[in-house]
């Protein structure tokens, strides 16, 4: 009994030491990324003509013990095309080319495309002009800070007008898009992880 | 100015400033308007939500349309009016179309039998999948009410109500042809309340600041109720200044002349006025703002009464005996009146028959009372006799005879509507571009088996794949909402606190359909909000859309009571032509046999007629030669022309009857009476809106072909009679 009470004891004590050590760079400011920094984070995706990649989205609602859970694929085609594919726990393909958005959902017999207007896109659309990688509009319109760890933040410039919160970025080896965090207004968080991409260099 | 034209001008009026302050005795309602057997029916415009739908139409001179900015315009500017909107695309998910949405949402478990396992699970993973993406607070709401995507089902069956040939833009139509677009608005209040709805307009108006489109028109009830008020209140204010100058300038005159004292004899009517409102009022429990118009202005022609006494010697009873023939033969009109089916028409004659017997009674006590206050010197009047003038009365009496031939009355209300050339266009446009196609409608009271018929309908309506809608359209029988019910039960229990997302996230749904009740229609006293554009005080609608005229026969045989909506509204000219036919007639004898009693002479009585019939008769041809249209609100003054020019044809001829053929009191009277008649209602005639225009052309016509009747007419005649008489002697 008493060897388990002082194991007990001295792992408190580590895990305490730990805490300690870490603190300072915990609760260190986040650092503001400039533009060019901005884009140097985002190279990869510069000369990208056309990108394809699967995702897993975990979305939890706010007063809601159960997260939404679903999979899908993510198009873009530059100048302007996004491609918001949800393939689990059913087809539905959020469709974006300039400022037009469509809804289809159903396959088959039972497909059903409808335009949406911009007011009901609201936080989508937010994420499809963040998809674009544009990195001096992206620069424009989000304050970038770096949260460690390959972590950003993109804060709204006019937070009152943007239908997101934040988003919050990670990247994974050779700077990829790994994770992103979108922070609703509402309180919702939808967590979306990428998973081997495909990408098209512009020739 | 003479009292019933000042009368007119200050109680329309007044009638415009009660309509604001809304006193309780004040009714403005369309019921008055009509018999209790077309009510129903002419009044499902201002009852039945269904109708309330308007249309701005914005037109955009070049490039694409902006879409977005327009959409976004629209919500911007409506959300500054949402009180007044039950539904419009610019603002779906607010107001009365949420809590629209919410019951139907919940219903669903009504409508449909639980679907089978793998349907069901679909069903719920298409709602999770939309859910998943980053959406509006508003929407995810929705969606959680919304497991079985009830909303595309309702969106179908909206689309199919449209009847609109034009694309659909969510919500908006758009032409290409013209590059118009036109924007829905359903208002949330009757169409006859135009308070706020002249703000709805403003907000449209600032949406094509925002995205520069013009506007083109507006199309609807509420839009054209207020279009109509507007007009009135312009056409108003014209004719009150010009009224009031007139006034003034008389009083100037005749004071100036030394006969100012006539403005006494207005006075004195006043009380009369206040009388015969209080005893209408008394009898119908509220008046009518078309009576409180006409009422008074009819009324008010017991002035010439006044003139005739005022101007005559001061013991002259003769001139008060034919007053009171003259009161006999107006109160005889009214009399036939009172047995109109028209409840606006038996309350006009009941503040007629009042106000002229009270102003006749409140006159003469003048006369009696104050005979120094009350006489006045006659001007030296003469007319002398003139062919051309003799002649004219005579191409007037002929005009007269074929006017029954020559005039065709418009009896329906819709030519008392008043349409600006914007409205008038847009309203073609929506008609011939639009391939717009009037619905034919159909009213089923409340009865135990109001479920049933309205299913049997729309079985019939599917089979002969004939576009219809109906509350069962929307909502199965009660048997079939019980069976329903039950299919969902295990189902609505499964869930309850179940963690999992489906139990979860649809948690307002399973809340909701737990408390869904089946609806019976023929009980209910409260119907689910989805059918309210369908049900008023308990009768349902039926709206059938045809697509040929086969198909239009076809729906008529089966349900003979489908009308359309120009058959519903003829009713009431129907009703209103079949009465003239007997009322006029009518009316014009029984003044004839008082005449012949009190003349005790047919030619005499018909001699005295001449004025009303050279009214006519002017009127017939002022009439053909302008090629104006007449309404119901003609008939109306063309009643009033014969009521006073009867009396001046009375005068004369009691006048030549006692000795004096030519007396200065008696020209003095009708020239005074006369003369106000037709400036008070010349400016009428260039009124903008038809109702108070028709009114202006029968009395300015009319007044000017009975002046000419009383003064070339009847003493030729009387003159030739006597002649002929003596010759024969």
């Amino acid at each position: 009994m008493k060897g388990a009470r002082l194991m007990t004891t001295l792992t408190t004590r580590i895990l305490l030491s730990l805490l300690i050590l870490t603190a300072p760079t915990a609760f260190a400011a986040p650092r503001e990324v400039p533009a060019t920094e901005l884009k140097t984070l985002f190279q990869p995706y510069a000369s990208v003509s056309e990108l394809d990649v699967d995702f897993r989205q975990t979305k939890t609602i706010r007063g809601l013990k159960t997260p939404l859970k679903s999979t899908g694929h993510l198009k873009v085609r530059q100048p302007d095309l996004v491609e918001w594919t949800v393939l689990k726990p059913s087809y539905l393909q959020a469709r974006m080319q300039g400022r037009k958005m469509t809804l289809t959902t159903g396959q088959g017999e039972n497909q059903r495309t409808q335009a949406v207007p911009e007011s009901e896109t609201g936080s989508l659309s937010a994420l499809v002009a963040w998809m674009r990688f544009d990195v001096e509009q992206l620069a424009k319109d989000y304050t970038v800070t770096e949260l460690g760890s390959n972590w950003y933040s993109f804060a709204p410039q006019k937070p009152e007008s943007a239908p997101l919160n934040k988003i919050d970025v990670e990247l994974g080896p050779e700077r990829k898009l790994k994770t992103l965090v979108l922070h609703e207004k509402s309180g919702d968080r939808i967590e979306i992880a990428f998973e081997s991409p495909k990408v098209k260099n512009k020739k | 100015m003479r009292l019933r034209g000042l009368v007119l001008f200050c109680l329309l009026f007044l009638s415009l400033g009660a309509r604001a302050a809304e006193p309780t005795w004040y009714d403005r309602s369309n019921e008055a308007l009509l018999p209790a057997n077309l009510d129903k029916k002419i009044l499902i415009y201002t009852d039945y939500p269904a109708f309330w739908w308007n249309f701005a139409v914005v037109e955009f001179k070049t490039g694409e349309i902006p879409w977005g900015p327009l959409r976004k315009a629209c919500e911007r500017e409506l959300a500054g009016v949402s009180e007044l909107i039950r539904t419009s695309p610019c603002l779906p998910f607010q107001g009365p179309f949420a809590a629209l949405l919410k019951d139907w949402s919940r219903d669903y478990v009504l409508r449909h039998p639980l679907p089978a396992p793998t349907d069901l699970q679909a069903k719920y993973d298409a709602g999770l999948a939309k859910a998943s993406l980053p959406l509006p607070p508003e929407i995810l709401s929705l969606l959680r009410t919304d497991p079985m995507s009830a909303l595309d089902e309702l969106q179908d069956l909206a689309k199919s109500r449209a009847g609109f040939s034009f694309e659909n833009h969510q919500g908006f139509f758009y032409d290409p042809a013209t590059k118009r677009v036109l924007m829905p608005l359903q208002v949330d209040r009757k169409p006859m309340d135009v308070a706020g709805v002249g703000a709805v307009k403003d907000a449209f108006t600032a949406i094509c600041k925002d995205v520069d489109c013009e506007i083109a028109g507006y199309f609807g009830p509420h839009f054209s109720s207020l279009e109509n008020e507007m007009q009135t209140r312009r056409d108003v204010d014209v004719v009150s200044m010009v009224g009031w100058t007139i006034l003034i300038l008389s009083c100037v005159l005749f004071t100036f002349l030394g006969r100012g004292r006539v403005f006494l004899l207005f006075f004195a009517m006043v009380p009369a006025m206040g009388f015969a409102g209080l005893f209408t009022y008394l009898i119908f429990g509220k008046i009518h703002g078309l009576t409180l118009a006409f009422g008074p202005s009819i009324s008010g022609l017991a002035i010439d009464y006044g003139l005739h006494g005022a101007f005559a010697d001061k013991d002259d009873r003769e001139i008060w005996r034919a007053n009171l023939l003259g009161l006999c033969t107006t109160l005889c009109i009214f009399v036939v009146i009172l047995f109109s089916q028209l409840p606006i028409l038996r309350q006009i004659a009941v503040f007629s028959i009042f106000g002229l017997s009270f102003s006749y009674l409140f006159l003469y006590a003048f006369k009696l009372k104050a005979p120094a206050l009350f006489h006045l010197k006659p001007f030296s009047l003469k007319f002398p006799p003139s062919k051309i003038m003799t002649g004219l009365a005579g191409v007037f009496l002929l005009f007269a005879a074929l006017s029954p031939l020559l005039l065709k009355p418009n009896l329906s209300l819709q030519a008392l509507n008043f349409e600006s050339p914007a409205t008038r266009h847009v309203r073609e446009w929506l008609f011939k571009a639009g391939e717009w196609k009037a619905p034919l409608i159909q009213i089923q009271p409340r009865s135990q088996t109001l479920g049933i018929s309205l299913q049997e309908q729309k079985d019939w309506a599917d089979q002969q794949h004939i576009k219809s809608e109906s509350a069962a359209r929307y909502l199965p029988s009660p048997e079939l909402q019980s069976r329903n019910l039950a299919s969902w039960a295990p189902e609505l229990a499964r869930h309850q606190n179940a963690e999992t997302p489906i139990g979860d996230f649809f948690e307002p749904f399973w809340r909701d359909a737990r408390e869904a009740q089946v609806w019976d229609l023929s009980q209910a006293n409260t119907v689910p909000r989805y059918l309210r554009d369908l049900e008023s005080n308990g009768q349902w609608l039926t709206l059938w859309f045809p697509s040929s005229a086969e198909q239009s026969d076809l729906i008529r045989r089966q349900y003979p009571d489908a009308a359309s909506s120009i058959e519903i509204l003829m009713l009431f000219s129907k009703t209103l032509a079949s009465e003239l036919l007997w009322m006029i007639p009518l009316a014009l004898l029984i003044s004839a046999v008082f005449l012949y009693l009190y003349f005790s002479s047919l030619q005499r009585s018909l001699f005295a007629l001449v004025p009303c019939l050279t009214g006519l008769g002017c009127f017939t041809v002022c009439l053909l030669a302008t090629g104006a249209t007449m309404s119901f609100i003609t008939i109306i003054g063309l009643i009033m022309m014969f009521s006073f020019s009867l009396d001046y044809g009375i005068f004369v001829v009691s006048a030549f009857e006692s000795g004096e053929s030519d007396p200065d009191s008696l020209w003095t009277s009708i020239a005074f009476a006369a003369t106000t008649n037709i400036l008070g209602f010349a400016p009428l005639i260039f009124a903008g809106h038809p109702a108070l225009q028709h009114l202006g052309q029968s009395l300015f016509w009319g007044s000017l072909g009975a002046l000419i009747g009383t003064i070339w007419g009847t003493p030729f005649l009387l003159t030739r009679f006597k002649s002929w008489q003596k010759a024969r002697a």
